[in-house]
């Protein structure tokens, strides 16, 4: 406990000078020649989209770990991502609809690629909500696991989206190593804001792997406390 | 822009998404540190409930 | 178990269990119906947002007298403003076949000539696509002002590219 918490120290220390720096950039980047300063936007949305995917690859591994090895330590990980994964794809999901409202001219649309990334939301908070819905941990921890691995489907179809489906939003602007449609100047403030935002999921992570692994403890020494009392 | 008209200012929108990051980033930040300051609070407790007990009646678990 | 304690646990627990096993048939339900309507719908054209000039001109008939969404680029020097109103009359184009459209309303600010557009509306055989809504539909190019020229010429290729 005490090693991880100095790692999340370090993590987080690191996260908040690359966000600095990225803002700044962010801030500091020239227009794009269509979307004027809303380009942005951009910077907050892509990244905070990739992690919402990341968070969710490292739940499955998490779940598949613990329905496997029957790891504590795994199933304490997927309940700290879920949140996390959760708040990121809200984040997506909102900015995306700030941004779409002046340039698109809607808020929202049921294209492929939103209504898919919509569903990941669902799925995030259905997660939670299903860990709750136990009096028993290891039976929401079974039930959660398999739902989390069920739910994997949609990763795919949100990656694939934009190409499988003709959709409004557009298609991947890195879409292997040889295209790249985000031009320099606009590139780098983005480069920074991921690496800031991989940082930022760590921490947030372990962050809430210690919340939830402590109040586990004090859940069982209640529990033992109630039983030796009763 | 591109066909000559000025390009609009979306600083709005743009201060909307970079707000509601904030706010939900470090909003969740917080929301674990304070958590995780009570339940370390309540394990401390149960620390000393212990050590009272086992005072009165040593030799119990 | 002490006396006083029983009547408590009698009153909580139907509660809170009948509150999990809500909270239980919710998420379940909420999940796999959302995921499986995903899945469903992946296997139909319902999740393909708009249709090409090209498919609509070929099945015209088919297409005709219901609400679709039509999606290519604005035609270079097709959009004709009628002065004193919102109306406005352009081609959308795939680069291969193209369709009348006319609207009259509010546009988006990325709308413009060369550029992607999807209108919502209804198809009149032969006569004109009547938009009740234009989007704007951006290429997946991020440019800098400076490099307009370019830009323009690469968004263009993009979106012709991906209505292939």
């Amino acid at each position: 406990m005490q090693r991880l918490a100095k790692w999340q120290l370090l993590v987080g220390l690191a996260t908040v000078i690359l966000l600095a720096v990225g803002l700044w950039m962010s801030l500091a980047a020239p227009l794009d020649f269509q979307q004027g300063n809303s380009v942005r936007i951009l910077y907050a949305h892509v990244p905070s989209a990739k992690m919402s995917l990341l968070i969710y690859l490292f739940v499955t591994g998490a779940s598949i770990a613990f329905l496997w090895k029957k790891s504590e330590t795994a199933d304490i990980l997927a309940e700290a991502a879920v949140p996390v994964g959760a708040a990121f794809s809200a984040v997506t999901l909102a900015s995306g609809s700030i941004w779409g409202k002046p340039m698109w001219g809607a808020w929202w649309a049921w294209d492929a690629r939103l209504t898919s990334m919509l569903v990941l939301l669902i799925i995030y908070v259905g997660l939670m909500a299903l860990r709750n819905a136990f009096d028993d941990q290891g039976k929401a921890a079974r039930a959660t696991a398999v739902l989390a691995i069920i739910g994997a489907i949609d990763l795919p179809i949100i990656h694939y989206s934009v190409t499988w489906w003709r959709t409004l939003h557009q298609p991947a602007s890195f879409d292997g190593p040889g295209k790249i449609s985000v031009q320099g100047p606009l590139l780098t403030p983005l480069l920074v804001m991921s690496a800031a935002f991989i940082l930022l999921g760590i921490y947030l992570v372990l962050l809430n792997a210690r919340v939830v692994a402590t109040r586990r403890r004090v859940e069982s020494l209640e529990d033992e406390e109630a039983w030796n009392h009763g | 822009m591109v066909d000559g008209t000025p390009t609009p200012d979306y600083t709005p929108y743009v201060m909307a998404v970079y707000g509601l990051a904030a706010l939900v980033y470090g909003g969740l930040t917080l929301l674990g540190h304070w958590r995780l300051k009570g339940l370390k609070q309540r394990l401390d407790d149960f620390g000393h409930d212990r050590r009272e007990r086992s005072d009165d009646n040593s030799g119990d678990t | 178990m002490t006396t006083p304690e029983t009547p408590d646990t009698q009153e909580t627990t139907p509660m809170t269990s009948n509150r999990k096993r809500w909270l239980m048939v919710g998420s379940l339900v909420a999940v796999l119906g959302a995921l499986g309507l995903l899945v469903f719908t992946s296997f139909t054209d319902a999740l393909v947002y708009f249709f090409t000039p090209t498919e609509i001109q070929d099945q015209s008939a088919k297409m005709a007298d219901r609400k679709i969404r039509i999606g290519g680029m604005v035609q270079e020097g097709s959009l004709k403003r009628t002065s004193g109103t919102l109306q406005i009359r352009f081609l959308i184009t795939d680069g291969q076949k193209d369709i009348p459209v006319f609207y009259d309303g509010v546009l988006p600010d990325l709308f413009r000539e060369g550029q992607g557009v999807v209108a919502e509306g209804v198809w009149k055989p032969g006569e004109t696509f009547i938009a009740t809504t234009i989007l704007a539909k951006h290429s997946e190019d991020y440019i800098p002002i400076e490099m307009s020229e370019e830009g323009i010429a690469k968004s263009k290729k993009s979106l012709l590219d991906s209505l292939k």
